[in-house]
């Protein structure tokens, strides 16, 4: 070998192990250190206000997983566990020193007790859609999530299973949250939640409703806590209120609690009412109303009701306006009823009635009688009465009763006219006529019915005229024309009994005859009301001597009268009246009382009792507290935080 | 001279201790952790790939050899380069030169009979071909050290040019793509060799096992 071979040869062989051992240095420099790798989490709430349940279960374990959690992780697992009924741990297991979040993580859990509570009740009640109007249709719903599995960059490794050893480059993938609220809302299963429904019943839900209660109270303490200027007070103080207001009533509707604490369920209402009449009237009237009556607070009442008032509502605007007057007449306040049934009620139709009555009858008694006929025109005009509605019965007889105090003119027609349908005008004449007599008013009736029985050409009408005409001559001390109009009663022409059967006389005169009894009955009373000086007395007798004389001609001439069990008594009451009446054999013989004259003091003066008992009592009614919940929204400060979700947009379709 | 023994040992070890250690994992997958009752859900996991390789280019340096029964030791040198339209596959074009010379048994057929073989040494290799990466893998190594690696199945078309002549070839096997820090790969193909040669009593296929160790690099891949 040449020595240039030599050297050749050398510096191959020595380049190859210089190479080898620059390359083999090479490597180990490129060698790849285990590191830590996770991706960035971002905005912890921000998949869930997507409604993508399953990327945020994925950052609440990306920050389990790298030690990153914090009491924003242990409130994101809470709504996670809300979304999923599952069970929500007492405590935070990561405490901090927030106050708000440890509020919010309460709120969670109240709302969680809330959803137990409304399922509960609904299959006590045996009713549906507990969850309408409230958070609970997005948070136990089946479908307002997605659910399944976020899906992930492709350029990403996906392994199916972390091994025990966890890999520190490795984090979580997304996975499918499964909807687990199917038993919550199951009636065949048992859920495993605090009883099954088998088991359910009335203290059951009692209980819950004061668990629920004393939650609320707890919550409410940590809310006024918060600072002042911090809107997530204001926000969460409000609802808890309200929340705290709606236990109060249902618990006061409880009968079992009412049985064993009425006196607790009272304090109950009254804190919850108080506290949220210092809230501020105007921000819940509904339920401050409803408790003011539950307790008998009036006052209290009138001023949440008015709130109402207005209402964009028009049924919790006219249920409000009928309450006010309604409240304020029950108390005598007729100003105040007067004043608030300045409009009056169009619909519901249930409360106009009632409504007007009470606002018409208010007017009255607080001096303004011109507003009472207003507003009886304007309810009654041209409408024919509903014997089924007991106001607008109560309201025309009062109308009556007062137009009968005045005297007829014709505005008195007019009025009239006015007060129902015009074919039925002659009818109301002859009630107002009626009325007229009942309040001592004979000109006033004899003014209606004169006409009447001028022009009438319905016979079926006669007996009633004829017996307002004999009452009218009465009082008029008229016994020429009260003899008339009694015998034109009590008259049974030969050619009618000639064509009735016997049998049938007593059904077919039956209406004259009432009419004719009517007459005789009235007169006793009014005739004790003239006095007993000798000029009364005269004038008694005289009129005495005719009754008698009348039903004992009746008597003699319609012994199968309908009415002669009633004209004999009246016979036999009037005779002894009369000091020289002859007394009939039987009496004498078989009396067992001793003879002694009866006392007939005059008539009473009964005013139609107002038709209280049927008064309507609408239930007032608000929509459930949407959500007690407040969700974060990464960036933005506590006072932006949301009850509810947004509706997500259309999803695509999982691949 | 090297012996193919001394190739196909150490090849038939890696061979056996990579079966033995998938199956070692997919085992350990399936076997219960001991200890505790209450384990969390096995759920699935994410990481992010070392060395990206979707769009982008690269190039290797490698060794190869031909083995094959044929009286010739072909080892030789060469340039992959290629490119990966997605994660899964790729097109390689392959360039290697071969220094064939006859094996012992070559040697003292030539010196004591005068018979040289019938088929040409081959001198060169060119390819174009396919990669495609069906998995990822990583191997932790001194318990601090991460080896990422894509297996791959691999397939090429190409000729080898021995002497005169030009032969149609094909390779297909598997391979494993190692990822290192600053775009650096490292590769070993383990491929079977197939070409047709023309000879006086027709076109006769003969076939090789051709390992290829080479190391390269990725632009803009593997940096961390």
């Amino acid at each position: 070998m040449t020595e240039g071979a030599f050297r050749l040869k050398w510096r191959c062989t020595a380049l190859v192990p210089a190479l080898m051992g620059l390359s083999l240095g090479a490597l180990l420099g490129a060698c790849v250190p285990l590191q830590e790798s996770a991706p960035d989490r971002g905005d912890l709430f921000a998949p869930l206000h997507e409604a993508d349940l399953s990327s945020f279960e994925q950052g609440l374990t990306l920050d389990e997983h790298t030690g990153r959690a914090d009491h924003w992780t242990a409130l994101g697992r809470a709504f996670l566990n809300l979304a999923n009924c599952r069970p929500i741990d007492p405590a935070p297991p990561v405490v901090a020193d927030d106050a708000v979040t440890l509020l919010l993580y309460e709120l969670v859990r109240l709302e969680d007790r809330r959803r137990l509570r409304l399922v509960h009740q609904s299959f006590e009640a045996g009713v549906g859609a507990w969850h309408r109007g409230t958070v609970h249709t997005q948070f136990t719903s089946r479908t307002f999530f997605n659910r399944d599995a976020a899906p992930t960059d492709d350029d990403l490794i996906h392994w199916p299973h972390v091994e025990p050893e966890a890999w520190p480059d490795e984090w979580p993938a997304p996975a499918e949250v499964e909807f687990q609220c199917g038993q919550l809302m199951a009636r065949d299963d048992p859920p495993e939640l605090d009883a099954p429904f088998d088991e359910i019943d009335a203290a059951t839900v009692t209980s819950q409703l004061l668990d629920e209660w004393s939650r609320a109270e707890a919550a409410l303490s940590a809310a006024k806590a918060l600072p002042d200027e911090s809107g997530l007070r204001r926000r969460s103080v409000d609802n808890l209120l309200a929340h705290r207001g709606d236990l109060a009533l249902l618990i006061a509707q409880r009968e079992d609690a009412r049985h064993h604490a009425a006196d607790a369920i009272e304090e109950l209402q009254r804190r919850a009412m108080k506290d949220l009449v210092e809230s501020g009237v105007q921000t819940r009237p509904l339920r401050i109303a409803r408790l003011a009556m539950e307790l008998g607070e009036p006052e209290m009442t009138i001023e949440a009701l008015s709130h109402l008032v207005g209402h964009e509502d028009d049924r919790v605007d006219a249920v409000a306006r009928y309450f006010i007057v309604k409240t304020a007449w029950m108390q005598g306040w007729w100003e105040m009823a007067a004043e608030g049934g300045e409009e009056l009620i169009d619909r519901p139709a249930s409360l106009r009635s009632a409504h007007a009555y009470f606002a018409a009858t208010a007017n009255r008694y607080a001096g303004r009688e011109d507003v009472f006929f207003a507003i009886g025109r304007t309810v009654l005009r041209d409408r024919r009465r509903d014997q089924g509605d007991p106001f607008l019965g109560a309201l025309y007889r009062e109308l009556l009763r007062v137009l009968a105090s005045y005297d007829v003119d014709e505005r008195t027609d007019e009025f009239l006219e006015e007060l129902g349908p015009r074919h039925l005008l002659d009818e109301r004449k002859i009630e107002f006529a009626e009325i007229a007599l009942d309040m001592g008013r004979p000109e006033v009736a004899d003014e209606m019915v004169q006409p009447i029985l001028e022009s009438t050409q319905d016979a079926r009408r006669l007996p009633r005229l004829y017996a307002l005409r004999a009452l009218i001559a009465f009082m008029f001390d008229d016994r020429d024309t009260f003899d008339h109009y009694v015998g034109r009663l009590s008259n049974r022409p030969a050619e009618l009994r000639q064509v009735i059967p016997r049998n049938r006389r007593a059904a077919f005169f039956a209406n004259q005859d009432a009419e004719l009894a009517r007459v005789l009955r009235a007169t006793l009373p009014l005739m004790a009301e003239w006095g007993d000086d000798d000029h009364a007395r005269q004038l008694r007798r005289s009129w005495l001597e005719t009754v008698v004389e009348h039903t004992q001609r009746f008597l003699r001439w319609a012994p199968d009268s309908v009415v002669s069990n009633d004209l004999t008594e009246l016979y036999r009451l009037a005779g002894r009246l009369l000091e020289d009446h002859p007394r009939g054999y039987a009496e004498r013989v078989g009396s067992t009382q001793p003879s002694a004259s009866p006392l007939v003091l005059g008539t009473i003066d009964v005013p139609p009792a107002p038709p209280l008992d049927e008064a309507p009592s609408p239930r007032l009614r608000w929509p459930q507290l949407r959500s007690l919940l407040l969700i974060p929204r990464g960036g933005l400060p506590p006072e932006s935080f949301v009850d509810v979700l947004e509706a997500p947009g259309p999803r695509e379709e999982s691949s | 001279m090297v012996d193919r023994r001394l190739i196909t040992a150490p090849l038939a070890a890696l061979i056996l201790w990579l079966t033995l250690a998938i199956g070692a994992s997919t085992a350990a997958a399936d076997t219960p952790a001991n200890g505790e009752d209450e384990e969390p859900a096995p759920r699935a996991a994410l990481q992010e790939r070392f060395a990206p390789k979707e769009g982008r280019f690269y190039a290797h340096i490698g060794g190869t050899a031909i083995i094959r029964d044929d009286f010739y030791h072909s080892p030789g040198y060469g340039l992959d380069a290629g490119y990966y339209f997605s994660e899964t596959w790729g097109v390689e074009l392959r360039a290697y030169n071969l220094h064939s010379r006859l094996a012992h048994a070559g040697e003292r057929l030539r010196e004591e009979q005068g018979f040289v073989p019938d088929l040409r040494a081959p001198d060169a290799l060119f390819g174009l071909g396919i990669r495609g990466s069906w998995g990822y893998g990583k191997v932790l190594t001194m318990e601090r050290f991460v080896i990422h690696f894509d297996p791959q199945w691999i397939f090429h078309g190409g000729i080898t040019l021995a002497e005169e002549r030009v032969v149609p070839t094909v390779s297909t096997g598997i391979g494993f793509l190692t990822h290192w820090q600053h775009g650096i790969q490292i590769k070993l193909d383990l491929q079977m060799n197939l070409h047709f040669e023309n000879r006086s009593r027709g076109f006769i296929p003969a076939t090789g096992f051709v390992p290829v160790l080479a190391v390269g690099w990725s632009p803009m891949g593997g940096d961390k």
